[in-house]
């Protein structure tokens, strides 16, 4: 895995996640001291506690953990998109850290399903680059790197 | 001037169950407040303590809102958690008061108006940074969705028949149409259950609690008190709070041990510690059923059902109330009424003190109420 540090990039909010992520790349809140990635975004290492944290990058390929087809819109902003997916997925770089992606979905459901290999996009907000969306999208079987769940 | 003594619940206070009511939160909490007060047998400036949840209750109908309103002077004043948590472990602190001699009489409230306020259930997430920068964006967004995802992982685990989790749905209407008090009032067979829609799959609209207007409030006070109030008292034999080192943020993705909730060992070891009792000695229970999957979740992190089997043990009735454990007897939060598990605490009083009508279960000596306010969690056994 290669990992690109930026030190001095705020690790306790999500404006460096969405400007650094993109296609099949993401950034991940990492540790200097245990050398492990965590999500979300907060002050201090969740493993170890320690304060120097920075962001890397970590490949988007990852491996669908749980999956839901969400075919109610519960706010406003979901409104005639629905039926839409959402997808816990795990890193096939850092298993431990699952991140929460929007899955494209038809009539009979999300389009990824538990143990489907899948790459992940960040994209940034246009007018505000402290949010924006993260999808994934399924991967050929074949093209999977070896990818498994946590069990 | 400490003591040992056992506390009890003296009196009990509901609002009738409401999608939405013509009164203010504010109204309602000093309905059920006014009607615990006098079910205990007590006037309003008999109270000298009060404790509620940290967070609701704090900002909506505050205790000395309350207190000024109710003509109440407090030597004692609490709060702990929100939501359920809040509810149910509230009897922690009223015990600190009233065994330290700090108050002799309790007042624990709580309601909610999430029917007809705008942003209902889903408006408290916004105090959630990662709900609002990256959860509600992608439409991560409400709590279907969250015990839909915890469902999903469930099934994927042990095996989950779409009838498993019906079977508290269906359960659970069978005790609210009994009692005939609560939001819904029509049978629900599994027939009708499966075809219901898919809200958040695997979870259909009848996997989902109802929205709700309402409050509820009950009294405590020490044992030797307790026998000079018109009602059988009711104790409190154990009660436990946890909350692990995982935030709001976080709960419903990265937790390690995902298809357990935090909290739920130290509630438990707390409980089973006072009361000298195991958990698996209840006759009944009533749990936090935000969704189905949550209570059958739970019932597996009580140790009330081995890993894997409480859809099994919900779906051979034994969660009805001729099983082997009747669970939420009132209809719960999928049919009786949303005051985020404070009406469980009424509903474990009435059944203790043989109030329970219809749905009352046979000899009824000890019941667990549990309080599911990720990550935090409480939950109480009481005894008649
Ligand atoms: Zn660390």
């Amino acid at each position: 895995m290669s990992l690109q540090e930026t030190a001095e990039a705020p690790v306790d909010s999500f404006g460096q996640f969405f400007r650094e992520g993109g296609e099949g790349t993401v950034a991940l809140p990492h540790c200097q001291d245990c050398d492990r990635h965590h999500w979300y975004p907060m002050e201090r290492c969740p493993h170890c506690f320690s304060q120097r944290l920075a962001w890397g990058s970590v490949s988007g390929r990852a491996t669908v953990y749980s999956v839901t087809t969400v075919r109610y819109a519960f706010t406003a902003a979901n409104r005639g998109r629905t039926p839409y997916g959402i997808a816990l997925v795990t890193f096939d770089d850092v298993p431990d850290v699952r991140m929460v992606c929007r899955t494209g979905a038809c009539e009979e459901g999300s389009d990824v399903a538990v143990g489907d290999a899948v790459m992940v996009s960040v994209t940034a907000d246009a007018t505000d680059q402290d949010t924006g969306m993260v999808t994934c999208a399924p991967l050929p079987r074949n093209a999977g790197s070896g990818a498994h769940g946590e069990r | 001037m400490s003591s040992t003594s056992d506390i009890c619940i003296t009196g009990i206070g509901a609002t009738p169950p409401a999608r939405r009511s013509t009164h203010s939160i504010r109204r309602l909490v000093v309905d059920a407040a006014l009607a615990a007060i006098e079910d205990a047998g007590l006037r309003p400036e008999d109270i000298d303590g009060m404790v509620s949840d940290s967070v609701i209750m704090s900002a909506s109908v505050p205790r000395d809102w309350l207190s000024a309103q109710l003509g109440i002077t407090r030597t004692f004043d609490a709060s702990l958690s929100y939501g359920g948590a809040g509810s149910v472990g509230a009897p922690l602190l009223a015990r600190t008061g009233l065994r330290q001699g700090l108050c002799r009489n309790v007042l624990v409230y709580f309601g909610v108006d999430w029917g007809s306020r705008p942003s209902g259930p889903y408006g408290f997430h916004d105090m959630y940074p990662a709900k609002r920068a990256y959860e509600k964006p992608i439409g991560f967004d409400a709590q279907p969705e969250y015990f839909g995802l915890l469902a999903a992982r469930y099934a994927e685990e042990y095996g989950l028949a779409d009838e498993e989790l019906g079977a508290f749905a269906v359960a659970q209407r069978e005790y609210a149409v009994r009692a005939g008090i609560g939001q819904k009032t029509t049978p629900l067979t599994m027939e009708q259950y499966l075809a219901t829609p898919m809200i958040s799959d695997p979870l259909r609209f009848e996997d989902c609690c109802l929205i709700s207007d309402g409050a509820v409030a009950y009294v405590l006070t020490v044992e030797e008190r307790a026998a000079d109030g018109p009602h059988r008292p009711v104790y409190v034999r154990g009660v436990g709070f946890g909350s692990e080192a995982t935030s709001g943020d976080d709960i419903f993705s990265q937790r390690a041990d995902y298809l357990s909730f935090p909290g739920t060992a130290q509630a438990v070891a707390a409980v089973e510690c006072d009361a000298s009792l195991p958990l698996s000695e209840a006759d009944f229970a009533e749990v936090y059923d935000c969704f189905t999957i949550s209570c059958l979740l739970q019932l597996e992190d009580l140790g009330l059902c081995d890993r894997g089997t409480a859809g099994k043990f919900a779906l051979a009735g034994e969660t009805r109330l001729d099983g082997r454990l009747p669970v939420n007897t009132h209809g719960g939060l999928l049919a009786h009424s949303y005051l985020l598990g404070a009406e469980h605490v009424i509903e474990a009083v009435r059944q203790l003190r043989g109030d329970a009508g219809p749905n009352q279960v046979e000899n009824a000596r000890v019941g667990l109420v549990t309080g599911l306010s990720v990550p935090d969690y409480a939950l109480l056994m009481l005894s008649n």
